[in-house]
């Protein structure tokens, strides 16, 4: 099997060379306050986005030149100060995320069909989901591209393309909420 | 979980809210992946700038009429594509494209002339399991798996197109 060509950063994440972009977010700093209006959210979201994008390249740049010594614990030592620099903010750019998303429910235009509803308050359009996510299962899959097995999968419940053919022939695609047994509420 | 290698959500878009706060209680140094459709909206995608590691990213039909019949949605095109070069501009990229019988031309050909021209340095799972259930019956051009030469037809079309890293 051919490893691949393009998934140079998910490897070196892997490896500790590299930190997952979400743990670059955490170390984003902004001051917001949830009550605000999504327009105003999605202002400071853009600024904190700059700042997102300067640390990346930052750790980018200086992880390179300690990947270039020769001496591994030298390495790991080097890499550990780079990203323990930047301390996790109290209150970051992840937070924010959280924030927006929680007001774009309120009138939901998550995916393609932006149908409007308020989810927060138990309206549903065509995905039928409220705010509460339900999960068909977890477990660590080994039936994935061979690069990214094994993978902690978490799957969750929705349709948003009814398709009229499942992909793997293994699974049809449920149009109804209907909870297996013992769903989990991931909210609470 | 011990031995992933990554955290892998399906169907993640009408559940964005809940997987940031999974999200945001990870411990470790993890890779992210969204394992999705790419129908996401713009702003769910200025969202998942920073978040998301690796985009799973299906690619089923090639053109808005295909996407209209099988799955009813509209102006898929015009959807997913601009989500999948905003990936493609702050993440990586693996797309996963499921070959249809009979439409080798409408859609394999034309998301792999796309992807090379737009997005060309990314992963291309080319997949070939189609097996008819559920409702395809319903659409009597979908009721068999692919032939052997549409397999080879499919490789064949999409190595020209000049993508490089294709997992068949």
């Amino acid at each position: 099997m051919e490893a691949s060509k393009y998934l140079k950063r998910y490897f070196k994440v892997q490896r500790n060379e590299m930190l997952a972009l979400f743990k670059i977010t955490e170390k984003v700093p902004v001051q917001f306050d949830p009550s605000m209006g999504l327009e105003e959210l999605r202002e400071i979201h853009k600024k904190g986005i700059e700042e997102y994008r300067k640390l990346r390249e930052n750790f980018e740049l200086e992880a390179i030149n300690a990947l270039a010594h020769k001496n591994a614990s030298d390495r790991l030592l080097l890499l550990t100060e780079i990203f323990l620099k930047h301390p996790k903010a109290n209150s970051s750019l992840l937070d924010l995320k959280v924030a927006i998303v929680d007001r774009i429910m309120e009138n939901c235009h998550c995916c393609g069909w932006s149908c409007g509803v308020n989810r927060k308050t138990g309206e549903k359009g065509f995905c039928r989901l409220t705010d509460l996510s339900n999960y068909a299962s977890e477990f660590l899959h080994m039936g994935e591209e061979p690069e990214l097995i094994p993978s902690h999968k978490i799957f969750l419940r929705a349709v948003l393309l009814p398709v009229s053919t499942a992909r793997t022939g293994i699974s049809p695609p449920v149009l109804k909420q209907e909870p297996k047994s013992n769903p989990e509420n991931l909210q609470s | 979980m011990h031995r992933a290698r990554n955290v892998n959500f399906v169907t993640p878009t009408p559940h964005t809210h809940t997987v940031l706060k999974i999200i945001r209680e990870i411990f470790v140094n993890t890779p992210v992946i969204w394992n999705s459709n790419m129908y996401h909206s713009p702003d769910i995608a200025e969202i998942l700038e920073g978040i998301v590691d690796i985009y799973l990213g299906d690619f089923k039909y090639g053109n808005n009429v295909c996407a209209q019949k099988y799955s009813q949605i509209k102006r898929y095109l015009e959807v997913v594509q601009p989500n999948f070069e905003f990936a493609y501009e702050t993440a990586e990229v693996l797309i996963r494209h499921l070959v249809l019988p009979g439409h080798l031309e409408c859609c394999t050909s034309k998301i792999g002339e796309w992807v090379a021209k737009k997005i060309p340095h990314i992963r291309f799972n080319l997949m070939f399991q189609y097996h008819p259930c559920y409702q395809a019956l319903e659409y009597p051009e979908l009721g068999r798996q692919l032939t052997p030469e549409e397999r080879a037809k499919a490789i064949y079309i999409v190595r020209k197109t000049g993508i490089e890293d294709l997992l068949i």
